[in-house]
């Protein structure tokens, strides 16, 4: 009886030793989120690798059937495929690009001292932390043809009225929704970089008679490259995956003219069930992403060490 | 020549004027009008030319309690606004304690391999979630978990602590070593001195990082669409599902996009100064 009482103490001492002393507290406070990253996201990020191998409907789960790397011979030769992954770069490229310089340009503006600065920077904060649903729901009721805001203004303005989200303009609208609610961030980020300027340098080109255009291009660019350049990484990845915003405005339509990968992924999924297409779509996607982030990383490494 | 510089200084006036009109009108326009018309009744909704002007009701609110936003027999809000809140607070909850744990162990105890694990878990967050949605749905489904809170609260708190596990790892980091070593001379074991001096000391810090499970959970569309059908929908599901072209729902829409939109408005404006931080996390400096 005291000999296995004296066992169990000194095995709780090891383990509290073991806790206290080396890396086992470490790794057993890790353990929680590092069980739930392995659980919850890499083992159906494996699953569905294997799922975009085979030809899997989940209403016919029998017939599941092993194809190889099929389902991705047949994304890049299905046209409507092609088509959604074509309009996923030209969606995240038009959008990205807009909102950097935009974002930009009303980061230069707030970083003029004004009054009701500080309240124009909490204003600019507003799209950015909506719902992305709800971000679609306000345009949604802006773009409506018979009594939306945007075609009374077009009107007042003497123009015809326009389909916002006909198949003409869908695309353009929807990216309009993008750059609205992200370029905030861009002016976000690119604000914190012109505030960590070095004051006198500014100054010092200011007395050497540099017009503010000149000392834009050669001396503020230059240094907020590697600012632009993150908030390029982060907006390309994000766009890159958009399903939200272009589902609640189009669901992908009208006849698939906005259907990007994101819309793609879903629809093939639980609109035509089909697994594995879907997920051969969501492996091309994380393949492109990554390519596409992983390029500007080293961009960026390069600009920061140099 | 004072008149010149007089000149120049208030024309630049007047652009600066001009360009932040610009900035409000475009930004602040589509989120005022969007409230602007949920408290609007049905006739003044659909007005044409629209109306800036009306007697304002709450009757789209009272609607959404009873009706619901499908104007049919779908029911009451309620249940949606109680799935979503419950949603969002167990996974933030569960992701901010989780994530307390891991940030304080790479900031602090620094094990072997810790900065790799940094890297990986920041590898994690760049994953697409829309990529996980398919393979969910079919673990959910065969765990028979559809349709239920549990099916969508594992995939937001697990989604967001990548993020948290960051945002804390650098609060952590920035809190004076001294203390904690002050601790355990005191006699306190070192997930003591966590406990104790360290947590409360990275208060703001576990705030600002909150915020944005709650966002993830709160906004999600992705993954509740599917994975939820009936009982356990959530807000933006219900929202995405509204047909808005016939514009008879116009005001019960609006009313539910001012509902979603209060409580992150609040939370953002509580942890301002730390997003732009949360944001660049694990590539800006």
């Amino acid at each position: 009886m005291l000999r296995s009482w004296i066992q169990k103490a000194t095995a709780h001492r090891k383990l509290r030793l073991w806790l206290e002393r080396g890396d086992g507290l470490a790794y057993f406070m890790l353990a929680p989120a590092l069980l739930m990253i392995a659980l919850v996201l890499l083992i159906p990020l494996v699953y569905s690798l294997l799922l975009s191998l085979y030809d899997f409907n989940p209403l016919r789960p029998h017939m599941k059937e092993f194809k190889g790397l099929g389902n991705y011979m047949t994304v890049f030769t299905d046209p409507v495929s092609r088509e959604s992954l074509y309009h996923t770069l030209y969606f995240a490229g038009v959008s990205v690009l807009l909102e950097l310089v935009l974002g930009t340009l009303i980061a230069l503006l707030l970083n003029l001292s004004f009054r009701g600065n500080r309240l124009m920077r909490t204003f600019i904060l507003m799209p950015m932390m909506i719902a992305q649903v709800v971000a679609a729901l306000s345009w949604l009721l802006l773009f409506h043809s018979e009594a939306g805001v945007l075609n009374y203004v077009i009107e007042l303005l003497g123009g015809p009225k326009q389909v916002w989200l006909g198949t003409e303009l869908a695309m353009v609208s929807v990216i309009l929704v993008e750059v609205w609610q992200h370029t905030p961030f861009v002016t976000l980020i690119v604000l914190a970089g012109l505030q960590g300027l070095p004051k006198e340098v500014m100054e010092a080109a200011s007395v050497d008679g540099a017009n503010a255009w000149r000392k834009f291009w050669t001396i503020t660019l230059p240094l907020i490259k590697p600012i632009l350049l993150v908030a390029l990484v982060f907006r390309t990845m994000f766009t890159l995956r958009v399903f939200t915003p272009v589902w609640v405005l189009t669901g992908g339509g009208p006849a698939n003219s906005t259907l990007v990968a994101g819309v793609d992924i879903y629809r093939t999924a639980f609109r035509y069930h089909d697994f594995g297409m879907a997920t051969s779509l969501s492996w091309i996607l994380i393949i492109v992403t990554a390519i596409i982030t992983l390029g500007y990383m080293y961009l960026l490494r390069r600009e920061t060490i140099s | 020549m004072r008149g010149a510089a007089q000149w120049r200084k208030a024309g630049l006036g007047a652009l600066l004027f001009a360009g932040n009109l610009a900035i409000v009108l475009f930004m602040a326009f589509p989120i005022l009008w969007v409230i602007l018309t949920s408290l609007k009744n049905s006739v003044d909704v659909f007005a044409y030319p629209p109306k800036l002007l009306f007697t304002p009701t709450l009757d789209n609110y009272a609607k959404l309690l009873t009706e619901g936003l499908t104007g049919e027999t779908e029911g009451s809000i309620l249940r949606p606004f109680l799935n979503s809140t419950a949603a969002t607070l167990i996974s933030t909850t569960l992701a901010m304690t989780v994530a307390c744990l891991g940030g304080y162990s790479l900031a602090r105890l620094r094990p072997r391999w810790s900065g790799a694990l940094l890297l990986f878990i920041l590898g994690v967050r760049m994953l697409p979630p829309i990529v996980l949605v398919v393979p969910t749905f079919q673990i959910m489904n065969s765990l028979g978990l559809m349709d239920t809170l549990i099916a969508i609260i594992v995939p937001y708190t697990a989604l967001s602590i990548p993020l948290a596990i960051w945002m804390m790892h650098s609060f952590f980091i920035d809190l004076p070593k001294e203390l904690e070593e002050a601790a355990i001379v005191d006699g306190s074991t070192r997930f003591g001195a966590f406990w104790r001096v360290i947590l409360p000391l990275a208060a703001p810090g576990l705030a600002a990082t909150a915020i944005f499970s709650f966002i993830l959970a709160w906004n999600d569309l992705e993954f509740a669409l599917p994975l939820t059908t009936f009982k356990a929908t959530t807000l933006p599901v219900i929202a995405s599902r509204v047909r808005a072209e016939e514009g008879i729902l116009w005001g019960q829409l609006g009313a539910v996009a001012s509902l979603m939109t209060i409580p992150v408005v609040i939370f953002t404006f509580a942890v301002q100064k730390h997003i732009v931080k949360a944001l660049t996390a694990g590539v800006g400096k």
